[in-house]
């Protein structure tokens, strides 16, 4: 995986050659708040969909001062290596950092300063933010900012996202350093003479300049051969000094002296008061406890669920009834005035009315209301604390537990639940994730299945339509997690801190990838409802019929017209079950509109698991391809498809409808 | 006055003279004389304080200098901080303890003390027990050590070692020999373990937390 860094903001002229201020903090550290205070802008570009861009710049400008300010994601280490990635000092690379503003915990300074001092080795200037002075404040932690400063030779501020405080005078103290770098760099100006004295034990002082010297080699040699790391090219192409690329190098050495200078650090710039431990520490305690976490995050998934259904069912019903109100009329009397082939308006109106409508109707009301949900959630910090209980349950299908909430969120839409599943960390768990998701039924689904089985063979067949869909799903989730290589062994976890999410922050996540979501899914409806509308307005689904007989009547057991209904599903899910009345009454007359009456339960049942099984529709398509790659896309449609098949003929079998 | 201080040690421990002699002896700190003061420039000068202050007359029939070059450490302000500092680094090397009148204390009582101490910690975390006549280890009596995995539930206690290969991961986390823990909560169906290390919260999957010995320093409530 290459990361790529790129312009979020237009690149005007003059700004390449800005220097570059690298954001670096461990996870949960508040970077993307403090981001948001030092630009001023709430926009979280970085986790829209539709970017390959794993880091985000910007340009910021404090009193005549402008920088680029990048943010490099949470780490723990400078060489901590998430599957399948490469090494965090890689972003690092592609930053080309000419100074490093390191966020810390001032609350727990004993486990972030070995990342400042990693940061600090690399050569490069560096800047301090004691960060979360506020939730250091209720710990009864406070910090003297003086001294460290005087321990680390590097400025320390105190500073606090959410507020702002602190956050300019930081982020100024930065851009001024890196311009100063950079001037050097440029030889416009001499480079400081003094070096900061050494901090580690000579013996490892001595390993190091040793390493560096292996280094400075490498560069004279130029060969790749000899620099598998890649390190030597970092110090040849002067991103970091010698002795950096060395300490990069030997991380595995430096670790515990780090943690050890960390430690005596801490003790000797903290100013420890006794306090009550703050409300969000009691409640962490709760919540991952076994014996109330459990409750509480059944109560919350349902609590969620249930926001969704009502507050995403209220708005559908009231923007649909809006929609055919207001819209569909005026649609149609100008799309017949300017289309003069009355079945292609037909067909145009399928797009434009039908397919907006289900835009509208689907999107605004469930997905937005999911994004605000999950952004929530996330910034809460509650996810990763609480789903750690239900770890080993969904370990056994190769995910962390915390995906027990893409999954849930599949149960209203898939689309936004594999957006969703990037909260899963590896790219395996996130293929393992969506490929679940999208054997989830959604709600379009979930509403085929009812109207299919509930009136011609009864609620409770329509229950157990839902329990062999579960069972299949497991199944397959059980055998990919076996099939798919590179499974992880379970890791140490940081669990986040519950805070109250800060809501300009909420929002402006949830709406940049509601915006992601309709860029992706929008075209998608439109002209897969035109397709759906030219086919049916010209009668083309009749050969097509034919075709498919093999296959829906030889294998599956169904009348042929029931084929069609499943393969325009991709299209249009929720549609699936109108098209298949529509074409019966074609077909058999009148009496087909009634469907007990030209399929047995057992027919109607394949049918229904077929469909719910059966390829993710268009638009769950194109978002796996927006996130995962067109490969893996085609790897879960033919994988499902064939589960669909597969479970449809067994099931057709067992019931003796083929 | 040139001497720090002096014993009367024929008065204070029987059999140091013969009867009807007196030994007395007098320390001279180098804050007050110079080190290249001669033999008879330090017995002058002590004679004359003990005239001075005990008045004691007359000439010694014996004398003795003992010079104990940079022996005895002068502790300066911030002492006790950097004696903490230097324990929590040693926390790393659990076979390295510290003792001695460099640290805390430069009497014989408190370097023996010290060196007991020691003895008994290092006993400890060898496995072995300490000197049953010896003095109470510094850490409480009932100290004992087990794994993470078995730590109970709220019980605080520090990392004593962690097996080779998690060394590194459970660094990152900042859990290094140490580190106070105690476990929050234990995930249903051999989840990981919710623990308290330091000022965090962290998850531990159980396989990595039988790699954790942990040492408690007292038993747990009942």
């Amino acid at each position: 995986v290459k990361h790529h860094v790129s312009a979020a903001a237009g690149s005007g002229p003059g700004e390449a050659d800005l220097a570059v201020v690298a954001l670096v903090g461990r996870p949960n550290v508040g970077k993307s708040t403090f981001l948001a205070r030092a630009s001023g802008r709430f926009v979280e570009t970085a986790n829209a969909p539709g970017t390959t861009v794993l880091a985000e710049r910007r340009a910021v400008t404090i009193d005549g001062q402008a920088a680029w300010l990048v943010d490099l994601p949470g780490t723990r280490s400078l060489a901590d290596q998430p599957a399948g990635c490469e090494p965090f000092w890689t972003f690092l690379d592609a930053a080309q950092p000419d100074a490093i503003l390191v966020l810390v915990d001032a609350g727990d300074l004993g486990r972030h300063l070995p990342l400042a001092l990693a940061c600090r080795d690399l050569g490069l200037p560096i800047v301090v933010a004691a960060n979360l002075s506020d939730e250091a404040e209720r710990r009864g932690i406070e910090v003297d900012a003086g001294r460290l400063s005087q321990l680390l030779v590097a400025p320390v501020h105190h500073t606090n996202g959410r507020t702002g405080h602190g956050v300019r005078a930081a982020t100024r103290d930065a851009i001024r350093l890196a311009q100063q770098r950079r001037s050097v760099r440029r030889g416009e100006r001499l480079p400081h003479a003094t070096q900061p004295a050494p901090i580690y034990p000579p013996s490892l002082e001595h390993d190091l300049q040793l390493e560096a010297r292996q280094l400075i080699g490498i560069r004279s040699l130029g060969a790749s051969a000899v620099d598998p790391s890649g390190i030597g090219a970092l110090v040849a192409r002067g991103v970091v000094s010698p002795r950096g690329g060395a300490s990069l190098a030997r991380t595995a050495d430096l670790d515990a002296t780090r943690r050890a200078l960390a430690t005596r650090w801490a003790a000797q710039v903290e100013r420890l008061r006794a306090t009550r431990r703050p409300l969000a520490d009691r409640l962490a305690d709760l919540v991952t406890s076994p014996w109330s976490g459990l409750p509480i995050f059944a109560a919350v998934t349902v609590a969620t669920f249930l926001a969704l259904v009502l507050v995403g069912g209220g708005l559908a019903t009231a923007l649909s009834a809006a929609w055919s109100a207001g819209v569909s009329p005026v649609l149609a009397s100008v799309v017949g005035a300017v289309v003069p082939v009355p079945a292609l308006a037909r067909a145009v109106l399928w797009a434009l009315d039908g397919g907006l409508l289900a835009m509208v109707s689907v999107g605004i009301p469930y997905i937005l209301t999911f994004y605000v949900l999950l952004a929530a959630l996330e910034d809460s910090g509650y996810l990763t604390s609480a789903a750690v209980l239900l770890d080993r349950l969904f370990n056994a299908l190769g995910l962390p537990g915390r995906a027990a909430v893409p999954l849930l969120a599949a149960a209203g839409c898939n689309v936004p639940a594999i957006y969703g599943t990037r909260i899963l960390g590896s790219r395996r768990a996130r293929i393992l994730g969506s490929f679940l998701v999208t054997l989830t039924p959604c709600s379009a689904r979930t509403a085929v299945v009812v109207a299919a089985l509930a009136p011609f063979a009864g609620p409770l067949v329509a229950f157990a339509a839902f329990g062999v869909a579960l069972a299949i799903t497991l199944g397959a989730g059980l055998a990919a997690n076996a099939l798919i290589p590179g499974r992880q062994p379970a890791m140490v976890l940081e669990l986040s801190p519950l805070r109250m999410p800060v809501p300009r922050h909420v929002v402006a996540k949830a709406w940049n990838r509601f915006r992601g979501f309709v860029v992706t899914a929008a075209p998608i409806m439109l002209i897969g409802s035109f397709v759906l509308g030219l086919v049916w307005e010209s009668g083309a689904w009749s050969p097509l019929a034919a075709a498919l007989a093999p296959v829906t009547t030889g294998w599956l057991g169904l009348p042929p017209i029931v084929g069609i209904a499943i393969v325009f599903a991709f299209l249009r899910k929720e549609l699936a079950l109108q098209l298949l009345v529509a074409l019966a009454v074609i077909e058999y007359g009148a009496v087909g509109a009634n469907l007990g009456s030209i399929l047995t339960p057992a027919q109607l049942f394949v049918f229904a698991i077929v469909t719910t099984v059966s390829i993710p529709c268009a638009a769950t398509l194109a978002t796996l391809v927006q996130e995962l790659g067109a490969r893996v896309a085609a790897g879960i449609s033919a994988a499902s498809l064939g589960l669909a098949l597969v479970a449809g003929g067994v099931i057709a079998r067992v019931l003796g409808a083929a | 006055l040139t001497i720090h201080a002096a014993t009367l040690s024929s008065r204070k421990w029987a059999d140091r003279a013969p009867a009807g002699w007196l030994l007395a002896r007098a320390f001279i700190g180098e804050g007050r004389a110079s080190a290249s003061w001669s033999d008879d420039e330090l017995i002058a000068a002590s004679t004359r304080d003990f005239a001075v202050t005990l008045g004691l007359r007359g000439t010694p029939v014996l004398t003795r200098v003992a010079r104990y070059r940079h022996a005895m450490p002068h502790y300066t302000v911030g002492h006790l901080d950097r004696v903490a500092a230097a324990s929590v680094a040693l926390a790393e090397t659990p076979q390295v303890v510290l003792a001695g009148g460099a640290y805390r204390g430069v009497g014989l009582p408190d370097c023996i003390a010290q060196g007991r101490a020691a003895a008994a910690r290092l006993a400890q975390r060898l496995g072995g027990t300490a000197d049953p006549n010896g003095p109470e280890p510094p850490a409480g009596g009932d100290a004992s050590e087990t794994t993470l995995r078995e730590l109970p539930v709220g019980t605080v206690a520090s990392v004593a070692a962690i097996a080779p290969k998690h060394v590194r991961e459970l660094a990152v986390e900042g859990v290094g020999p140490g580190t106070e823990v105690a476990v929050l909560g234990r995930a249903p169906l051999g989840g990981p373990l919710v623990v308290r290390a330091g000022r965090a919260r962290i998850a531990v999957p159980r396989g990595i937390s039988e790699g954790v010995t942990v040492r408690t320093s007292s038993e747990p409530p009942a």
